[in-house]
């Protein structure tokens, strides 16, 4: 009768000293994934950095009056005449 | 001895064990209070020293041209604060942090001193080059912090600037479409818990209160390149004949999208305001003006559509004056007898005023309400001008003639684009959006019969014909229908008959217009103050570069038939 008992609550106590290690465990991997995930975060935020970067980037060198001033000045571009263009009929 | 010594001995037992008792009572006392009663409020109290939230802030989204070019985008920069109390213990490093910002010692040393006794957060430099923000933090001096911020940046310069506006310093949208979409662009800032350090540092972070939404990009209606061509014919234009101003509104003839739409003077939107506060107005929607001959279409629209003239009705102009009690209406020349046609071609303002006072002017009213003047173009532009259009039951018969020759009531060219596209679209006129149309299938309303808005288009094609007012409108290749206009600007004197708006209205191709074009120029100085000769040379420009961006085929050239000779040439 007794050691049945006993066995009882040795056996709950195991099982509420198991649970306790679980939380333990599971709140030190959600840190571990949560710190991991902001690693990733980290690089995606570092890309969009470059990405914006770049698009400021391609938005000047592409600027009109910048490719307009280059075409014109420098590679002596010019719309062509209406009378010097032949129209393809397809 | 022995009964006083167990005495003694009995005694302190019980002394011993009662204080034991006391101690064990008071420290369960105590443990109870603090664990039970305060548990909440002292939990609190440990996370508020090694916890804390800090704000993450969201990205503000992109405006795009129709094509998905960007025309805003932001991007993070560096703004550096202070903690004045730990700064005033190191004075003799002002100067480093001095020359890291590119600043003079004195400022530092101000923007320290000014701040109040018990300030923990000063800015010493907002939105700095990421270079400086890289030296500063090189410095690692105790109480100089680096905030992460967002600049805008307007990869077009003041091309585009009126139409999307600006945002404070603060990311938040103050004017244009950056004002009108703020809600949808900023998105929403996040929040994080983090772990201090002794030195109130952030060490580790730990959870999300709520992640950070970015800002949703706005796709616009312009197109940046159609953009770019009319930013800079209007500029031309404007310097050539050194006008105060001018504006011009590029518009899709079916859905009501506006393509381009500039003003000068302009300003850069990535510089800070200064002294360009009023060249930030988009005058195009905000600025109603007296739209003069540009209106006559419409009168002669209303005539048709009322059916007290027909396309082969003669009007009688001479002798190129005409009396309505106080006011002589007058030609530029006698031009005789006009046919609708003819009084758009010359431009008459007899013509068009017999022409009006034929119908009731409630009816022609509602006519020209229909075209939108004086009302809302749907384009939620903040700011924007419905104009005045005083109802058709008090107008007197003078005003009947001013309005038939475009005096008496404003519009803005936004509004003048708008109507136009109705001639341009077989009398169905759109509401105008500045963002890209995601509804394929949309359509406007109509607001004139089809056959009165083909038979105006038609006349309009005249007026850009030799001998017409608006030659200098022509593209080549291509049909071109419209109306000058020449107005005089009214001032606090009354008409003044040295101040002008020059207009030029039209649209292409004009066998089936895809694109109409409004160009006003405000004060022409030079020689030449026409709509003819300085508002039609820049509707050109304008038009045929925005033909060729579009590729739309020419319909003023002889195609040759497509014969079975042609295509077999092609197979081989």
């Amino acid at each position: 009768m007794m050691t049945h008992r006993f066995a009882v609550v040795l056996a709950w106590w195991l099982v509420v000293l198991a649970t306790a290690i679980a939380v333990v465990y599971t709140r030190h991997q959600s840190r571990e994934l949560f710190s991991e995930l902001r690693g990733f975060e980290k690089k995606i935020d570092e890309l969009d950095v470059d990405w914006s970067q770049l698009q400021l980037e391609y938005g000047t060198w592409s600027m009109d009056a910048r490719v307009d001033d280059i075409a014109r000045r420098d590679l002596k571009m010019y719309a062509p005449d209406f009378h010097d263009v032949r129209i393809i009929h397809r | 001895m022995s009964n006083s010594e167990t005495y003694v001995q009995r005694w302190r037992h019980m002394l011993f064990v009662g204080l034991v008792a006391v101690f064990a009572l008071v420290v369960l006392g105590r443990a109870f209070v603090l664990q039970v009663q305060q548990k909440s409020f002292l939990q609190q109290q440990g996370a508020a020293r090694q916890q804390r939230t800090i704000p993450v802030a969201a990205t503000r989204g992109r405006i795009l041209d129709r094509n998905m070019t960007p025309l805003a985008v932001s991007t993070p920069i560096s703004s550096v604060w202070v903690d004045p109390r730990k700064l005033r213990h190191t004075p003799e490093r002002y100067g480093e942090l001095a020359e890291a910002l590119g600043q003079t010692p004195q400022r530092v040393e101000d923007v320290i001193s000014r701040a109040p006794e018990n300030r923990g957060f000063v800015y010493m430099a907002r939105h700095v080059d990421p270079s400086i923000a890289k030296n500063v933090a090189a410095l690692k001096l105790d109480g100089v912090n680096l905030q992460r911020e967002y600049g805008r940046y307007y990869p077009t310069g003041e091309v585009a600037s009126h139409v999307l506006g600006s945002t404070d310093i603060d990311g938040k949208g103050i004017e244009g479409l950056e004002a009108l979409w703020d809600e949808s662009l900023k998105g929403a800032p996040g929040e994080r818990r983090v772990i201090r350090d002794l030195k109130g540092r952030a060490f580790s972070e730990i959870e999300y209160i709520n992640k950070e939404s970015d800002g949703n990009d706005l796709v616009l209606s312009l197109d940046r390149r159609i953009q770019y061509v009319a930013y800079r014919e209007l500029k031309r234009a404007v310097e050539t004949h050194s006008a105060k101003s001018g504006s011009v509104v590029v518009m899709n003839t079916r859905t009501g999208e506006v393509l381009a739409l500039a003003n000068q003077p302009a300003f850069n939107p990535n510089a800070s305001s200064g002294p360009q506060i009023g060249n930030r107005r988009n005058r195009a929607v905000t600025d109603p003006v007296e739209p003069g001959s540009t209106i006559k279409p419409f009168t002669v629209a209303a005539g048709l559509e009322l059916g007290v003239i027909n396309p082969e009705s003669v009007i009688e102009t001479s002798p190129g004056s005409f009396q309505i009690g106080p006011l002589r209406v007058r030609d530029f020349r006698d031009y005789g007898d006009l046919t609708p046609e003819g009084i758009l071609k010359k431009s008459s303002n007899v013509g068009v005023t017999k022409v009006s006072l034929l119908s009731d002017p409630a009816d022609t009213w509602a006519v020209l309400d229909r075209l939108g003047f004086g009302n809302d173009t749907g384009s939620l532009f903040p700011g924007e001008n419905y104009g005045v259009l005083r109802h058709g039951s008090a107008w007197r018969k003078v005003e009947q003639a001013t309005i038939a020759y475009g005096y008496g009531l404003s519009v803005t060219p936004l509004q003048l684009a708008r109507a136009y596209s109705a001639l341009a679209n077989d009398g169905v006129m759109p509401d105008v959006t500045f963002l890209s149309r995601k509804d394929k299938n949309y359509a406007g309303e109509r607001v004139l019969d089809a056959q009165v808005a083909r038979a105006v288009r038609r006349m309009l094609e005249s007026v850009v014909e030799p001998g017409g007012t608006g030659e200098r409108a022509r593209v080549a290749g291509y049909r071109v229908a419209g109306k000058t206009g020449t107005s005089w600007k009214h001032t606090a004197k009354g008409y003044r008959e040295d101040k002008y708006y020059a207009f030029f209205a039209g649209m292409a191709p004009a066998s089936n217009p895809e694109l109409v074009v409004v160009v006003m120029i405000d004060e022409p100085s030079g020689e030449k103050y026409y709509g003819g000769e300085v508002a039609a040379p820049a509707f050109s420009a304008i038009m045929a570069g925005a033909l060729r961006v579009l590729g739309l085929t020419m319909d003023a050239i002889e195609l040759p038939q497509r014969t079975a000779a042609l295509d077999s040439e092609k197979a081989e």
